[in-house]
C-alpha cells in the first residue's frame, strides 16, 4: 500500500477535509453556506473551491503536467487574490494538504513506514505553493494594471484633444509616417 | 443563546399563566381582564401601526420590475411581473400575498454530467422555504378559522364543513386535524432552519425566535388539551361565548391548560402590532410591489416635490460663452451684448 | 509585544471561529476596502454645509459636534417622507431569501454583504430610536444605539452595495435595500461624508453638463474627433448638430460614451444610426450628460441634475428626447424624472414620441417623452428601415449582460436583444439566474466603479464573470454587449480578470457595424479600426 493509494481510495475524504479547512478561513456562516449551496453560479467561490482541491489533489499524486497543474489554481489564486486576505493567508490554503494527509492517514503512515514518501509529497505541495505564489502574484499585477488602464481609457477622447498621447504603437506596425499633428482628419 | 432568551421567554409565560391560574387565584386576571385588553391592543395596536405606515407618502413609484416592460405592441410584456395599470398590479399584489411569489423565485442550479461524460447545468427549485412558509400560514389561517366554532353560536356552516374537512381522515379520538400537523411541520422547519443553517442563525435576534417559540407554545397547548387532556369542550364554549356576550363566566370545569393557551394567544395578539410580525399588512404597502411600473406613462405625484431648479442654461452659457463662440457653437446672448 | 513568526501565519485559526455576533464585529478600514472621501470645497458646493476634511483610515472623522442629532432628525424627516423607507424599517422577517442574492456576499463573504444585515445595520438604529418594542427591550429586540462605529459601519458597507435591486426581487415584502441604501447614504452626506468618485461627477456635470467636466468646446472637438473616425472607417462625413434649437430630438446620452473607450464607439454607433435614418436631432452640451451621479448622492441632487433633460428639450424645442445606453440613468427617467421635474415640460413643444420614419407612436413614454435607444432601434428593425449586413460582425461571438436598473428598475429585457439578434449571427445568453430580471451586477454600480477599490469590485464582479466564463467555455464567446455606460468601463476588469479574452462594447457599436450608410466606401474596419475579415 502506498501513501497515493491510500489517498486515491479516499479522495472524498481527502477533498472534503481539505475544502473545510480552506472554507474556515471564511466567516463560519459564509463557510457552511459555501459548503452546501452546489449552485456553480450562486455560488461560484464554493464550487470553484470545491473544484480546484479535487484536481489539485489528483496533480499531487501524478506531478506531471505543470500547466495543468496552474490551470487548477489559477481559479482559486484569483478568487483569493481579491478577497481580504493578506498573501500569506490567501495561500495558506496549498498548506492545509499536508495537515489533511496526516490527519487523515498518521497511522498507516506509521504502520507501513511511508515516511519517505510523505516527505516526497511533502515536497510537491512547497512547490504547489510556489506556482500559486507565482499566480498570485500575476493576478495583484493585474489588477495594478487594471487600474492604470481603467484611468486611461476613461480619459482616452481627452488624452487625444490634448495631443499628450502619441499612438507610436500604430505608427510601428503600419510604419506610416508619424503625423504632425494629433487629428488626422481630413481638411 | 438568542434562540435561548426566545424560548425562556415563552416558557416563563407560560408558567406565569398556570401558577396565576392554579395557585394563584388570578383567574379573572387571566380569563377576562387579559383577553380584552389584549383584543384592545391588537386591534388598535394594528390599526396604529397601518395609519402610521398610510401617513408617510409614496413620492416615487418604485416598482421593482421581474419581467418585460410594456413597451412595443410586437414585444410580449410580462403582465404580472411588470405590470402597467391597477388591474394586473392587484393579481400581482394577490400573486404575492396568496402565492409567496417572490419566495418562489429562488432558484439553484446544480452543475450534473450527461450520460456521456459532459457537464451539464441544471435547474432546481430552492422551494423548502417556500413550502414551509406557505404550510405554516395556511395551516394558520385554516386553524383560525376552525377556532371560530368556539365564538359562534349557531356555528356557521362554512365553519363547520371547514372542520369536517380538516379532520376528513378519521383518525385518532378525537379526530386528528390535518392542519395541525402541517402547521407543526411549516413551524418546525422555519424554526429548524433558523437554528440549523448558519447564516440564518447568524441574522436571526431573539424576537425572531420569540415569535416562533410563542406560537409553537400555542400550538402544542392546544394539541395537549385536546389530544391528551381531553378537555371540557362544553364549557370552554360556555366561557368563550360568555366574553363574545361581554357577560363573562368562568366555569370551574376548565383545566389550567386551557388558560395557558388563552394567554399566550394574548400574547400574540398584543406583542403582534409591534413586531415584525406587522408583515402581515406591512405587505400590501410595499411601494416595490404595489404599484404598476407607469411613471412613463401617466404622472406620478409627489406631494413634497421641492421643485428644484437646474443650473440654468444662462449661466452655463455665461460660464462659457466666449469658448462657445470661438467653437462656433451657437450661443443665445452674443459677445458683444455681454459686454 | 512582538508577534512571533508562527503566530503571524497561524492567523486561521480553524477550530475556533471568532463567534462575536455581527454587533459586535470590528470595523475594517484597511486600505481597498473604502472610497476616497469627497473633496470638501465639491461637497460643500453641491450645499452640504457640513462637508468636512476627513480619512476613512483614521480614528477621528471629526464629525460635526451634533452629528447625532443631525443623523437622529434626518432619520426621522426620511420616514415622514417616504413609505418605502417607513415599512421596509418594520416589515422584515430575517427569513434569510436575499442572503445568498448579493453579488458582494456571493464573490466576498463578509455577513454584513447579507442585504438583510446590510438593513440591519440601520433598523437597529431605527429600532432604538422610533420603535417602543427596540426602546423597552434594547439588543433582544435587535436595537442599538447610535455610536460613531455604527456610522462608520453605515459608510463601510452602504458604499457596498451597488442599489442594483437583485435582493428585492427574492423578498416576499419586495424590501428593496437600495432604497435604505439611498436614505444611508443622504444620512451621510449631512454629516458631510461622501466619496470623491460620486461627488466630484455631481460637481462636474452641474456646471458644465458632464461627469468628466469637459467644456463646451472641448465636447465639440470631441465629437468631431469622432466624426473624423467615422470618415476615415466609412467614407462618409458626419456632422452632428450641438445646442441647435428647432429640431424634432433632443439626444441624451452618459457623457462617458462621449470620452471613455470602448463607449466612444457606441456613440460613433448612434452618429451613424441617425444618419442612416436622417434623424432630425441636435445634441447638447448643456445637457451632455445621461448619468446622474445625484441618485447616489439624494434627491434632491439628483433632481437638481435631471432637470437639465426637461430644461434643455424646452429651450431647444424638442418635441421628444431620445436617451442612449445607460443604466441608471434609465432607472432615472422611468421612475423618477416625470415625478420630479415633470412640471418643467409645461410651456415646452414636448408630446408623446413618434417615430418620424416608421410612424409608430411610443405610447409607454406618453408621459416623459423619452424613449430608450434600443426601443427605437428595435422599433426601425422591425419595420425594416434598416440596411443591415450582420454578418460583418460574423468574428464575434456575443452574449449580453442586463444591467440592474433597466433590467429590474424598467424591465428593459426583449428590445436590446432583439437589436443584437438583427445585427450579429452569434448570440448565446449566460446562465437564466443570472440574467434578466435576476441579472448580476458589474459589482461596480451606483458610483462604486472608482479604481481605489477595485478588489471590492472584482469580487463583487465575480458572479458575473463566472457566468461569462461558462458562456465563454462552452460556446467561445469573445464579446459581451451592455446596455450602460458604468457598464462599459466597469466589465472590462471583469471580464479581463474573470474571463480573460472576453470584450466588452455597447450595442449600438455592433448595430453601426452592421448598418450600411449611403455613399459609403468599402467597410474594411470596425469603429474600433480593427481589420474585418473579407465576408
Amino acid at each position: 500500500m502506498t501513501l497515493a493509494q491510500l489517498i486515491r481510495d479516499e479522495k472524498t475524504t481527502v477533498v472534503e477535509r481539505w475544502l473545510d479547512m480552506v472554507l474556515a478561513t471564511y466567516p463560519p456562516q459564509t463557510a457552511k453556506m459555501w459548503k452546501v449551496n452546489s449552485d456553480p453560479f450562486g455560488n461560484p467561490v464554493g464550487q470553484t473551491t470545491l473544484r480546484a482541491l479535487g484536481e489539485l489533489t489528483d496533480h499531487l499524486l501524478a506531478w506531471e503536467d505543470a500547466a495543468a497543474i496552474c490551470a487548477s489554481l489559477e481559479p482559486l489564486v484569483k478568487i483569493r487574490a481579491v478577497q481580504d486576505f493578506s498573501p500569506s493567508k490567501a495561500l495558506s490554503f496549498v498548506f492545509f494538504f499536508k495537515k489533511v494527509v496526516r490527519s487523515l492517514f498518521a497511522k498507516a503512515i506509521a504502520r507501513e513506514r511511508l515516511d519517505a514518501e510523505l516527505a516526497e509529497l511533502d515536497s510537491r505541495v512547497e512547490n504547489l505553493a510556489l506556482l500559486a505564489m507565482d499566480i498570485y502574484v500575476k493576478a495583484r499585477e493585474d489588477l495594478y494594471r487594471m487600474r492604470l488602464d481603467e484611468f486611461k481609457r476613461t480619459h482616452r477622447m481627452l488624452f487625444r484633444k490634448t495631443g499628450i498621447m502619441c499612438e507610436t504603437t500604430d505608427v510601428l506596425l503600419t510604419g506610416a509616417e508619424p503625423a504632425g499633428n494629433g487629428a488626422v482628419g481630413t481638411e | 443563546m438568542n434562540a435561548f432568551y426566545g424560548l425562556f421567554i415563552v416558557c416563563a409565560l407560560a408558567l406565569a399563566a398556570l401558577v396565576g391560574v392554579g395557585g394563584g387565584g388570578m383567574t379573572g386576571l387571566f380569563a377576562v381582564a387579559i383577553p380584552y385588553a389584549a383584543v384592545a391592543i391588537f386591534v388598535v395596536g394594528f390599526a396604529l401601526k397601518v395609519m402610521c405606515w398610510a401617513k408617510s407618502p409614496v413620492p416615487f413609484r418604485i416598482p421593482t420590475t421581474g419581467g418585460q416592460q410594456k413597451s412595443l405592441d410586437w414585444i410580449p410584456y410580462a403582465r404580472y411581473d411588470n405590470p402597467v395599470n391597477s388591474r394586473d398590479t392587484v393579481v400581482r399584489m394577490i400573486l404575492e400575498v396568496l402565492t409567496f411569489r417572490s419566495l418562489f423565485r429562488n432558484t439553484t442550479a446544480v452543475l450534473g454530467k450527461t450520460p456521456d461524460g459532459k457537464p451539464q447545468v441544471g435547474y432546481f427549485s430552492e422551494k423548502w422555504l417556500w413550502l414551509a412558509a406557505i404550510l405554516f400560514h395556511y395551516s394558520f389561517l385554516l386553524i383560525v378559522i376552525r377556532h371560530m366554532r368556539f365564538f359562534t353560536e349557531p356555528v356557521p356552516l362554512p365553519i363547520q364543513w371547514l372542520d369536517w374537512a380538516d379532520s376528513i381522515l378519521q383518525i385518532y379520538s378525537p379526530t386528528l386535524y390535518q392542519t395541525n400537523l402541517l402547521f407543526l411541520a411549516g413551524l418546525g422547519w422555519l424554526l429548524a432552519r433558523r437554528l440549523l443553517y448558519p447564516q440564518i442563525r447568524y441574522i436571526s435576534n431573539a424576537a425572531d425566535y420569540f415569535a416562533l417559540f410563542l406560537i409553537i407554545g400555542i400550538a402544542l397547548s392546544g394539541i395537549y388539551m385536546r389530544y391528551v387532556a381531553k378537555v371540557d369542550i362544553v364549557s370552554i364554549k360556555q366561557f368563550t361565548m360568555s366574553l363574545v356576550m361581554f357577560s363573562p363566566v368562568v366555569p370551574k370545569e376548565i383545566a389550567p391548560s386551557f388558560f395557558v393557551h388563552l394567554f399566550l394567544v394574548c400574547v400574540l395578539l398584543a406583542y403582534f402590532p409591534f413586531s415584525k410580525l406587522m408583515h402581515l399588512g406591512g405587505v400590501f404597502l410595499s411601494p416595490t410591489r404595489n404599484l404598476p411600473n407607469d411613471s412613463r406613462i401617466h404622472h406620478h405625484e409627489n406631494p413634497w416635490n421641492p421643485k428644484i431648479k437646474p443650473h440654468s442654461y444662462e449661466a452655463y452659457e455665461d460660464d462659457f460663452r466666449e469658448a462657445m463662440v470661438e467653437a462656433g457653437l451657437p450661443v443665445v446672448k452674443q459677445l458683444e451684448e455681454e459686454a | 509585544m512582538a508577534l512571533k513568526p508562527e503566530e503571524l501565519l497561524a492567523t486561521i485559526d480553524y477550530l475556533n471561529p471568532p463567534k462575536t455576533g455581527w454587533m459586535e464585529t470590528p470595523n475594517d478600514f484597511s486600505p481597498g476596502r473604502w472610497p476616497y472621501p469627497a473633496k470638501p470645497d465639491l461637497h460643500r458646493a453641491m450645499g452640504f454645509k457640513h462637508a468636512h476634511e476627513w480619512k476613512a483610515d483614521e480614528k477621528d472623522w471629526h464629525l460635526p459636534e451634533n452629528w447625532k442629532q443631525i443623523i437622529s432628525e434626518g432619520f426621522k424627516a426620511r420616514l415622514d417622507k417616504y413609505r418605502s423607507f417607513k415599512v421596509f424599517m418594520d416589515v422584515c422577517v430575517r427569513c434569510g431569501a436575499c442572503a445568498d442574492k448579493c453579488h458582494f456576499y456571493i464573490g466576498g463573504g463578509d455577513p454584513k454583504n447579507m442585504p438583510v444585515l446590510r438593513a440591519e445595520l440601520m433598523r437597529s438604529v431605527y429600532r432604538a430610536d422610533f420603535t417602543t418594542a427596540g426602546k423597552i427591550l434594547g439588543k433582544l429586540n435587535g436595537a442599538r444605539v447610535m455610536e460613531e462605529d455604527v456610522l462608520k459601519e453605515w459608510f463601510l458597507y452602504f458604499y457596498q452595495c451597488t442599489e442594483c435591486r437583485r435582493c428585492s426581487l427574492f423578498c416576499p415584502y419586495g424590501i428593496d435595500t437600495a432604497e435604505i441604501t439611498m436614505m444611508a447614504r443622504e444620512l451621510l452626506h449631512e454629516v458631510g461624508l461622501g466619496i470623491n468618485w460620486i461627488m466630484e461627477p455631481v460637481f462636474n456635470c452641474n456646471r458644465t453638463g458632464n461627469h468628466l467636466g469637459i467644456q463646451p468646446h472641448a465636447f465639440k472637438e470631441i465629437v468631431e474627433f469622432m466624426c473624423d473616425d467615422i470618415e476615415e472607417y466609412t467614407g462618409v462625413r458626419i456632422n452632428p448638430p450641438l445646442n441647435e434649437p428647432g429640431h424634432e430630438v433632443l439626444f441624451i446620452t452618459p457623457s462617458g460614451d462621449a470620452f471613455a473607450d470602448p463607449g466612444i464607439y457606441t456613440f460613433m454607433g448612434y452618429l451613424i444610426l441617425f444618419e442612416a435614418i436622417g434623424l432630425d436631432y441636435t445634441l447638447s452640451t448643456y445637457a451632455s450628460e445621461g448619468g446622474n451621479f445625484g441618485l447616489f448622492t439624494g434627491a434632491d441632487t439628483m433632481q437638481k441634475l435631471n432637470a437639465k433633460m426637461y430644461s434643455e428639450a424646452k429651450r431647444l424645442g424638442a418635441k421628444w428626447i431620445l436617451g442612449g445606453e445607460c443604466g441608471h440613468m434609465w432607472r432615472v427617467i422611468n421612475q423618477y424624472m416625470d415625478t420630479m421635474n415633470g412640471y418643467i415640460q409645461e410651456g415646452s413643444n414636448l408630446t408623446t414620441p413618434r417615430n418620424p420614419i416608421t410612424g409608430t407612436v411610443f405610447h409607454n413614454a406618453k408621459q416623459t417623452k423619452m424613449v430608450h435607444i434600443t426601443e427605437f432601434t428595435a422599433d426601425l428593425i422591425k419595420h425594416g428601415k434598416l440596411d443591415l449586413s450582420p454578418e460583418r460582425n460574423n468574428h464575434l461571438r456575443v452574449t449580453y449582460h442586463d444591467s440592474c436598473n433597466p433590467a429590474r428598475g424598467m424591465g428593459l429585457l426583449e428590445e436590446p436583444r432583439y437589436v443584437i439578434k438583427n445585427v450579429c449571427n452569434n448570440y448565446f445568453e449566460m446562465p437564466p439566474q443570472t440574467t434578466r430580471e435576476q441579472t448580476f451586477c458589474c459589482g461596480a454600480g451606483s458610483g462604486l466603479n472608482t479604481e481605489e477599490i477595485m478588489e471590492i469590485r472584482l469580487r463583487g464582479g465575480l458572479p458575473r464573470g463566472n457566468a461569462l466564463k461558462y458562456v465563454q467555455d462552452k460556446h467561445d464567446v469573445n464579446m459581451m454587449a451592455c446596455i450602460c455606460a458604468l457598464d462599459r468601463a466597469t466589465l472590462i476588469p471583469v471580464a479581463d480578470f474573470w474571463a480573460p479574452g472576453v470584450q466588452i462594447t455597447g450595442v449600438h457599436e455592433m448595430v453601426a457595424n452592421a448598418l450600411n450608410l449611403k455613399g459609403q466606401k468599402k467597410r474594411e474596419v470596425n469603429l474600433r479600426g480593427e481589420e474585418l475579415e473579407e465576408v
